[in-house]
């Protein structure tokens, strides 16, 4: 199985990064036009998430990549901003790291509003599970059970935006693992 | 939404108003979204009606504002549950003992009073972490290692008083231990400071700890007493260089031997934490050739000798910390291996590359082990929460299982049998082996840890619970206990130590009634419960 840890000794962060032309690094977004704020999470470590982050970067206020270390970004840089300004967050990385994130960010107040859940098999067979916004339920069709999954979620931010009501059903809804055989990367929304 | 016991709505309702008018609106959590951030994530009773559940949370940002909040808690009853920074997972977490209790979250309170190189310590408020007190350090170059347990989100002060651990040298690494003075409002919302901290004007409270007269600071550990305010924290000077070093030795019976030396280092405080492993039997999580072994039962020496040999693999190793002056440390590896190679046939010895310290910022993301060296970080999920021996059926957290064991082989083989057996009468594959190694967390006794898996799912937790249970009721039976559990578990264990009919919790309580006569701290913590809620036992 293709593991975080697996994908690290594979070429670490700056190899995914760099073939989808993003530093491995926060990047300032080109372009600040959404009508809700909000800064964008993703791990260069993971192809769908710099996919995610690609596409989304036109959007969002600011880019955050984890690189791999979460605690670095949550404590060097993120909660400091947040501590200012509550501003929404919206990722694509690893259950683990949504796991931490969401722990973290009770220091601020946050919770999870959206959460879908991508569980790649070890064919590549993508199963996505939504929970905190039935109202986009129907957009997951567009997804399909191949990658590429991640620049198409990027694309369906503003709607994910519309809606930044907590919803308990998203909240602690797992552990930090992956089930059996599967990788599992998560897009959601903490405001 | 839960509500505190035997009080209304509207006397609730009353009493969040009141603690808004302390800390504001802002700062008082009330929702069933805000409140489920206090949930346990690795709750063994998660999504049960016995999972515990606060009623609220309230979050001051001043040692004043918690003394209005104890007063008004007082008031109308309402039980407070206090945490740092709630992140003690497998312990609980920022979930309270008791179900409708307010949770005091003191992340606000962050702040770093003092450091001092010279004397070697830090004063620090309940809501600095050890990533905050990490970046002090480094950003004002003060001179001084942090012991930090794994992982790192928590605070010194919450860490400290959970009885928590770290990797370093034996007097540091018992978090509790190397505290140096408290502040602490009382359940009646009195502020107390001990240690030379009690004299007015003293500049020497994180000298000095005992003060004069009886030392209450283990009150307020693991106890529902009062809340810690502040806590002072001894620091281990920077050393100027560190050395990882292992000794193995080849056969199964010289654990006693390489034990009865490791103590000698140890408590002669010449190595840091000692790290014991079995290359022939296997790492903690790794995948051992066992299985065979263990098919008629529990192995005989002599069958245990054999599988050694057939291993070709030393029996034991334990690797250790040399920290130091590079001529020390030097000397002090010399003085080892001779005095292994003196007591033990066959001993061997690896050592690694010097390093000197600190470690370069930009060197800190490729170091292996960040914990040994005081640098805290969350890698510990990678390793703890995904392991060969739950990658079938990896759970959703873990309730940690910590046997206290006495330093000995003995000791060491007799917890893990019994631990073994337990997890076979529950019907679950044993999770220690004869080659199970103590972990050295406190350098003064030896833990054989086992970590029961928890669920999102009623039925499997059901089973873990069941376990965990059989766990504490078997090594209570040969005498051993743990030290420190989730709430689901803490009347259990604590109920173990019973000597004299529990002549112990009976004056935990006699205390209790005393501290706090309308028991509004942490009801039920470590199976304390006051008095109007004894009968029931909450």
């Amino acid at each position: 199985m293709i593991n975080r840890r697996t994908t690290l000794k594979l070429g670490g962060a700056g190899a995914l990064a760099s073939l989808v032309n993003l530093p491995a690094h926060t990047l300032a977004a080109t372009n600040t036009s959404s009508a809700t704020p909000f800064h964008a999470i993703y791990d260069s470590v993971y192809s769908e998430s710099v996919g995610f982050a690609n596409t989304i970067q036109s959007s969002a206020s600011s880019i955050m990549d984890i690189e791999g270390d979460l605690s670095k970004l949550w404590y060097g840089q993120l909660r400091n901003q947040l501590i200012t300004s509550c501003t929404p967050l919206m990722g694509l990385t690893t259950r683990l790291d949504l796991f931490c994130l969401e722990e973290l960010a009770r220091d601020v107040g946050m919770k999870v509003s959206l959460r879908i859940d991508h569980l790649i098999d070890q064919l590549g067979k993508v199963e996505h599970q939504i929970n905190g916004s039935p109202m986009i339920n129907s957009s997951l069709v567009k997804l399909g059970h191949k990658s590429g999954f991640g620049s198409k979620l990027a694309e369906l931010s503003g709607l994910f935006l519309n809606d930044l009501t907590a919803d308990l059903s998203a909240q602690k809804l797992t552990g930090p693992n992956a089930p059996a055989n599967k990788t599992a990367l998560v897009t959601w929304m903490i405001s | 939404m839960a509500l505190p016991p035997n009080t209304s709505q509207a006397e609730f309702n009353r009493a969040l108003a009141e603690f808004e008018s302390v800390v504001g609106a802002d700062w008082v959590f009330s929702s069933d979204a805000d409140v489920a951030l206090y949930r346990d994530s690795y709750s063994p009773l998660w999504g049960e009606e016995e999972e515990r559940i606060a009623s609220a949370a309230v979050a001051p940002d001043s040692v004043e504002e918690v003394q209005e909040i104890v007063r008004i808690a007082n008031r109308y009853k309402i039980p407070l549950y206090p945490i740092s920074t709630g992140r003690n997972l497998t312990y609980g977490g920022a979930a309270p003992t008791l179900t409708g209790s307010v949770v005091l979250d003191l992340k606000r309170m962050n702040r770093i009073i003092e450091v001092d190189d010279k004397r070697n310590y830090a004063l620090v408020e309940p809501g600095v972490s050890y990533f905050d007190l990490f970046k002090y350090i480094r950003e004002h170059d003060l001179q001084v290692m942090l012991d930090v347990p794994d992982p790192g989100w928590g605070s010194p002060m919450g860490n400290s008083l959970d009885h928590g651990v770290g990797y370093t040298f034996g007097p540091y690494r018992d978090h509790f231990g190397s505290h140096i003075g408290l502040e602490i409002v009382s359940a009646e919302g009195e502020l107390i400071r001990t240690g030379a901290g009690a004299i007015p004007g003293s500049d020497a409270w994180q000298d000095f700890h005992y003060g004069a007269g009886p030392s209450i600071d283990g009150l307020f550990a693991q106890s529902n007493f009062g809340i810690v305010t502040k806590m002072g924290v001894k620091l281990m000077p920077m050393p100027e260089a560190f050395k990882n070093v292992t000794v193995t030795v080849p056969r199964y019976q010289d654990l006693q031997s390489l034990i009865d030396e490791v103590n000698y280092l140890e408590d002669s405080y010449l190595i840091g934490m000692p790290f014991y492993n079995s290359p022939a039997g296997g790492g903690l999580f790794d995948p051992t050739p066992l299985g065979e072994l263990m098919q008629n039962g529990w192995p005989n020496p002599e069958q245990l000798e054999a599988f050694v040999t057939a291993q070709n693999k030393p029996a034991w190793s334990v690797s250790f910390h040399l920290y130091g002056p590079q001529e020390i440390i030097q000397g002090t590896w010399t003085a080892i291996q001779r005095r292994f190679s003196d007591k033990i046939a066959g001993a061997a010895f690896e050592e690694e590359d010097l390093h000197n310290l600190p470690i370069p910022d930009d060197d800190i993301p490729a170091l292996p082990d960040k914990a040994f060296l005081g640098i805290p970080n969350l890698e510990i999920f990678h390793i703890v929460n995904r392991n060969p021996m739950n990658d079938n059926d990896p759970p959703d957290g873990h309730a940690d299982m910590f046997t206290m064991a006495p330093r000995t082989a003995e000791g060491v083989h007799t917890a893990a049998r019994v631990l073994a057996e337990a997890y076979q009468e529950m019907g679950f594959p044993p999770a220690t082996s004869p080659f199970s190694t103590p972990i050295t967390f406190y350098a003064r006794a030896f833990v054989v840890a086992v970590l029961i898996p928890t669920w999102r799912d009623s039925a499997k937790n059901a089973a873990s619970r069941a376990l965990y249970e059989r766990c504490l009721d078997k090594i209570a039976e040969i005498g051993m206990g743990t030290y420190r559990t989730n709430p689901a578990f803490q009347e259990l264990a604590v109920s173990k130590y019973s000597f004299n009919e529990g002549a112990l919790l009976k004056y935990q309580e006699k205390l209790k009634d005393a501290i706090d006569p309308n028991g509004i701290i942490s009801p039920g913590r470590y199976g304390i419960w006051p008095a109007n809620m004894r009968n029931n036992r909450g």
